[in-house]
């Protein structure tokens, strides 16, 4: 769990841009404003000094123009990048992995939120081609914890309001409740622990959840890197 | 094929469905070029349609149904959950023309001469499910033309094409004036089978939820997305238990969107009971709730963006977006220390508003 002056939220995922500096992913909206660089300081697991983890560096405005509709401004994600107080709380690529995954479409089941020893290791990233109409993700959240559903929509565009648009989101039937704002999406394989990164939840609709898929990611926020071979 | 038969309420009555049955047929795909019978169905469509910008759905069915063979009825995508279908619903008249009428429509929207712009982006035809019409688009909007008079009858409130039911659909504020309304109709020189008159739900208990009626309209300026539309709810929620309840948020993720609302689904009544019409679409941050005493009253402004619109979401599930509707709250008995701090669903009479209406001022 993170905490901002906004809420409470999961954080997403880990990063690398150029240089040595570690970065965490989570949503633009779990920061002050969404679509604007506020310095919103992150604390994991609460907003208190001795807590603290990072600030908000990176969230770009929604900009129109090119293929966004007249009338319109645009993102592809909602993500923010939030710089890491210390390299080393950054620097493994790893996602939270708890004792037991829920994968029924109950949606007022959870998953385990009991941690276990070793986490996932992101080793790859998913692509479109393997965000496909049915294909399982997972997700692990700080309220609903580790749970897994189906691919139900791929790059639909999310009309949040009269101007803005959110392009090219995915939706899964994996269970997500109010706090897994940010939560990771991934496929793994539990033999190896290995992760493959595929988003960053953001919404939910009923008993659909909403998640940016990491190229939207990496449009809005740069390229950067999120896995490694070595773990 | 497939074989169904519909049962549809109206006046308060089961009944109509007028022993319709309604046979699907699933249309291949075929070349858009194509030609679909003697005379080219975009030819035909540009020299009779008055201009080339979108007339209205019932004006662009009737252009359909006259170049289209098989009695075009009228088009849409049934919603499957949170997402449109992907076979689009085709109701024709003749059924043994199904093949044709696809190939004629697949031509006739890529061409444009008639839905212009809907191509790919409200309608697909690249999977056709043909269904069974009891009355041509034509008759239809020949129908609406001729009920104009009715709209100024102080029990009416909405007159529109309803291509799902394949009728005129008409919303009348009491059922007492359902016959009224019916020799009405009648008097215009129209068919009652054409019609589908609704009148409101019966009286309900005491609702917690309170909404103000909504004129509802598309976006319409050039080039902006076809088939989205916004507006926005005035509810209010008052606690009649006699202990404390607690409503869940729903937070927009828009910037501009600064106050948390009521976590909701909005419902339609249709055909005597009432059917899920819209699911927003919530960020999943976490927020203490709010705590509303018992006799004590909180009002939000609900923003309701809904499309439409093939590929796009949150989507508003009915083809007909003009009807009575009912705002279904989330709210809890009990609340928790840990997330996600709320428990015990009340009771489902405790979330639910009164009816109130939404009229759709420019129909796609």
């Amino acid at each position: 769990m993170i905490t901002t002056t906004q809420s409470g939220c999961t954080l997403g995922f880990k990063a690398k841009k150029t240089g040595a500096t570690r970065y965490l992913v989570t949503n633009a909206h779990c920061t002050t404003t969404v679509g604007s660089v506020d310095s919103t300081q992150v604390g994991q697991p609460l907003l208190q000094s001795n807590y603290w983890v990072g600030y908000e560096v990176a969230d770009p405005a929604f900009v129109g123009g090119g293929t966004c509709p007249s009338g319109f401004t645009c993102r592809w994600a909602d993500a923010a990048l939030v710089q890491c107080d210390t390299i080393a709380a950054c620097s493994q690529y790893t996602v939270a992995r708890t004792t037991s995954e829920y994968t029924g479409s109950d949606w007022t089941q959870s998953g385990s939120s009991t941690l276990t020893a070793d986490p996932w290791f992101v080793v790859g990233e998913l692509s479109s081609a393997s965000l496909v109409l049915g294909a399982a993700v997972s997700k692990v959240g700080v309220t609903s914890g580790w749970t897994g559903g189906t691919i139900q929509q791929t790059c639909v565009d999310v009309y949040w309001t009269s101007t803005k648009l959110l392009r090219c989101q995915y939706s899964t039937s994996a269970v997500v409740r109010s706090g897994d704002s940010g939560a990771p999406v991934f496929q793994y394989e539990a033999s190896t622990g290995k992760a493959w990164l595929g988003g960053v939840i953001w919404g939910t609709a009923a008993t659909i959840s909403y998640f940016s898929p990491l190229s939207g990611v990496k449009s809005d926020l740069g390229s950067m890197t999120v896995h490694s071979t070595v773990y | 094929m497939q074989v169904t038969r519909a049962r549809m309420g109206r006046g308060g009555r089961d009944l109509i469905a007028v022993g319709v049955a309604v046979a699907a047929m699933l249309i291949a795909g075929c070349d858009a070029q194509d030609p679909a019978g003697p005379e080219d169905p975009c030819d035909a469509a540009m020299a009779i349609r008055p201009s080339g910008s979108f007339l209205g759905s019932a004006a662009e069915s009737d252009i359909a149904a006259r170049v289209i063979p098989g009695g075009f009825g009228g088009m849409y995508h049934q919603a499957d959950g949170d997402r449109f279908a992907a076979g689009l619903i085709v109701r024709l008249k003749d059924m043994s023309k199904a093949t044709q009428a696809g190939a004629a429509l697949r031509r006739l929207l890529s061409c444009g001469g008639a839905f212009p712009g809907w191509n790919d982006v409200i309608v697909s035809p690249s999977e056709i499910h043909a269904q069974e019409a009891q009355f041509t688009a034509t008759e239809l909007y020949e129908a609406t033309r001729a009920l104009e008079p009715l709209r100024s009858d102080p029990d009416v409130w909405g007159i529109e094409f309803d291509p799902e039911a394949n009728r005129v659909w008409i919303g009348i504020l009491q059922a007492t004036a359902s016959v009224r309304i019916e020799a009405a109709v009648t008097g215009l020189g129209v068919a009652a089978e054409k019609v589908l008159i609704e009148p409101p739900p019966p009286a309900g208990g005491v609702e917690s939820f309170a909404v103000k009626d909504e004129e509802v309209s598309t976006s319409a300026e050039p080039g902006a997305p076809l088939g989205v539309m916004f507006f926005s709810l005035r509810v209010s929620y008052t606690n009649l238990q006699g202990a404390v309840r607690y409503p869940d948020w729903c937070v927009s993720p828009d910037p501009e969107v600064l106050t948390p609302f009521f976590l909701f689904a909005i419902e339609r009544w249709e055909r005597g009971t009432w059917r899920v019409a819209y699911h927003p679409i919530c960020t999943a941050v976490l927020l203490e709730p709010r705590t509303i005493q018992p006799g004590q009253v909180v009002t939000d402004s609900v923003p309701v963006p809904a499309v439409r619109r093939l590929g796009a979401a949150p989507i508003w599930r009915t083809p007909r977006v003009s009807g009575t509707y009912r705002f279904v709250g989330t709210v809890y008995r009990s609340r928790t220390v840990t997330p996600p701090f709320v428990a015990d669903p009340a009771a489902a009479n405790e979330r639910v508003s009164a009816p109130f209406r939404v009229r759709h001022t420019l129909p796609f």
